[in-house]
């Protein structure tokens, strides 16, 4: 066996955030939100992230390019198992070399979301937001911001922002305690005038592939309940959207209740059938994510999203049922 | 201290580090020029991977990576010359392919019309037809993470769960659209449902390759 010896790094600089650091305000926050979702639409670039959760750290690769068609986008996982996911708008296929498998799936995750800049208010009623100073990330200069909750029933967020071009190039998702509980952070970024449609080819084939479509999204909408209500918007969190569905796990379909205070998002699940297989009891957590399920009547409802474990646990018991 | 931070660095990978200290280190790293050196690690690692598609070769795969770092100009201190394998790379390397072991992308179908494909739409790129079934959903990999205190049937349910919320909830991630490449421990109980069926696609079917 060779005589393994450590390699030597060299941390060459670090970096001291400036000392200024200047109050701004909600309204410009939210402007500079809105930007970065725009950049991250409009621009062409490519580029490598970090993304940790829990103790785990992932390496993807990113390339992005707008034109006249729109989005085009492909993401190539560099850690762990082979997964390539290629986005042209709302049509996305993910691509698994390992297990021989594509899956194609006509409809974006990010075009049910919600707009921040419609919840400004709201955010601004349970959220500071701090400017920091400059950063440099992946090379690049970065504005710094801390959005700080004001109570312990969410968590907070830095935002590391590219001053030029107004790119998302870090995020960190902090506890209660303000602790990184999730990262993500570019290692690189390169933007260009124009990207050549090629990069964003896959490197398969598709032969001896196992194709399948993803029709989870086009089943036929379901009529909501509209009896179940949320009262007086719970420590801010309101209902912004409520539909019925049918999740690939479940035979039932569950009535989806999501509660947002703006930043914060909790989905609440509710199962008609409080024998099924499967349901939480109590509180669960995995990485920053928390869940806490408990039976109300003769239903069993779940309430799970990145948020303090004590806020699932008041969610999951805020609904009615009239 | 360089000694210091390779212990870290190994830690890191070992998720042995608590978040505060993750979170310094990750800091150090971007400010540090020795990412570069990780980073084609990465690299390596990577395509060992996915040209080799073997899950039993840590060995060979710390012996190519080493192979490969010798080959890259170095960035190393310049009191140190000898250009081994760090402990996190034979690390990095190993998870890597426990990864691909425990990976349990398995295909959970339940089509209305069993094994039966149809004539599809054109995947942007990749000129095969798509088969056409209802209410299947690929299984992701498995990023050792789990619930806690959690029987496996609530593990999946929870699963089921946070994919589908995770679609109303990536509000300030902006253009880091990386949900849906990171999965989530789904490594049991595909198998326990009677609805399980893995179909193969033939490519002397529909194939229509351009």
């Amino acid at each position: 066996m060779k005589p393994v010896v450590v390699l030597a790094l060299v941390v060459l600089s670090f970096f001291q955030l400036p000392a200024v650091a200047e109050q701004i305000t909600s309204e410009q926050v939210r402007e500079w939100l809105t930007r970065v979702k725009n950049a991250g639409k409009n621009l062409n670039y490519e580029g490598t992230f970090v993304y940790r959760h829990g103790n785990q750290i992932e390496a993807i690769k990113i390339i992005h390019k707008a034109d006249e068609k729109g989005e085009h986008e492909r993401m190539i996982s560099l850690t762990g198992s082979a997964r390539e996911i290629i986005r042209n708008n709302q049509f996305v296929t993910c691509i698994s070399p390992e297990n021989k498998s594509v899956v194609v799936d006509n409809h974006s995750p990010g075009s049910r979301l919600p707009s921040i800049s419609n919840n400004i208010d709201q955010i601004d009623a349970y959220y500071d937001f701090v400017f920091e100073g400059y950063e440099r990330v992946a090379s690049r200069e970065a504005r710094r911001v801390l959005i700080k909750p004001r109570d312990e029933l969410r968590y907070g967020y830095r935002l590391w922002i590219d001053d030029a071009f107004e790119l998302l190039l870090r995020s960190e998702l902090l506890d209660t305690q303000g602790n990184a509980v999730e990262q993500v952070m570019f290692t690189d970024i390169r933007l260009h005038e124009t990207l050549d449609s090629s990069l964003l080819e896959p490197n398969i084939s598709g032969h001896e592939y196992t194709w399948v479509t993803d029709d989870e999204n086009k089943q036929a909408p379901m009529p909501r309940d509209k009896r179940w209500k949320v009262a007086n918007n719970p420590h801010g969190f309101t209902v912004s959207h409520h539909n019925k569905q049918k999740l690939p796990d479940s035979r039932m379909p569950v009535e989806h209740l999501v509660l947002s205070d703006g930043l914060a998002w909790v989905s609440v699940y509710i199962e008609k059938n409080v024998k099924t297989p499967g349901l939480l009891q109590g509180p669960s957590s995995m990485g920053a994510v928390n869940a806490y399920g408990r039976v109300m009547g003769n239903y069993h409802v779940t309430a799970v999203g990145e948020v303090p474990s004590e806020t699932v646990e008041l969610l999951s018991g805020v609904l009615t049922r009239n | 201290m360089t000694q210091k931070n390779d212990d870290n660095l190994s830690a890191l990978v070992d998720g042995e580090l608590d978040s505060s200290q993750a979170s310094q280190l990750i800091g150090d790293i971007t400010a540090s020029e020795e990412l570069k050196t990780r980073w084609a690690s990465y690299h390596v690692i990577s395509d060992a991977i996915q040209g080799n598609g073997q899950t039993s070769q840590t060995v060979d795969l710390s012996e190519r990576i080493s192979a490969a770092l010798e080959d890259e100009p170095t960035i190393l201190a310049p009191q140190s010359r000898k250009r081994v394998i760090p402990a996190m790379f034979k690390q990095a390397a190993g998870m890597a392919v426990a990864a691909t072991v425990a990976a349990a992308a398995v295909l959970m179908l339940q089509p209305t019309e069993p094994g039966v494909f149809e004539q599809g739409d054109m995947v942007a790129g990749l000129g095969s037809p798509v088969g056409q079934l209802k209410e299947q959903r690929i299984r992701v990999n498995n990023s050792g993470m789990n619930w806690s205190a959690t029987q496996p049937s609530v593990a999946t349910r929870l699963n089921g769960y946070l994919v589908n919320h995770n679609g109303y909830s990536t509000a300030v991630r902006g253009n880091l659209p990386f949900a849906s490449i990171v999965g989530y421990d789904e490594s049991t109980d595909a198998t326990n449902s009677d609805d399980t069926v893995i179909l193969e696609y033939n490519p002397n079917g529909n194939s229509t390759r351009r």
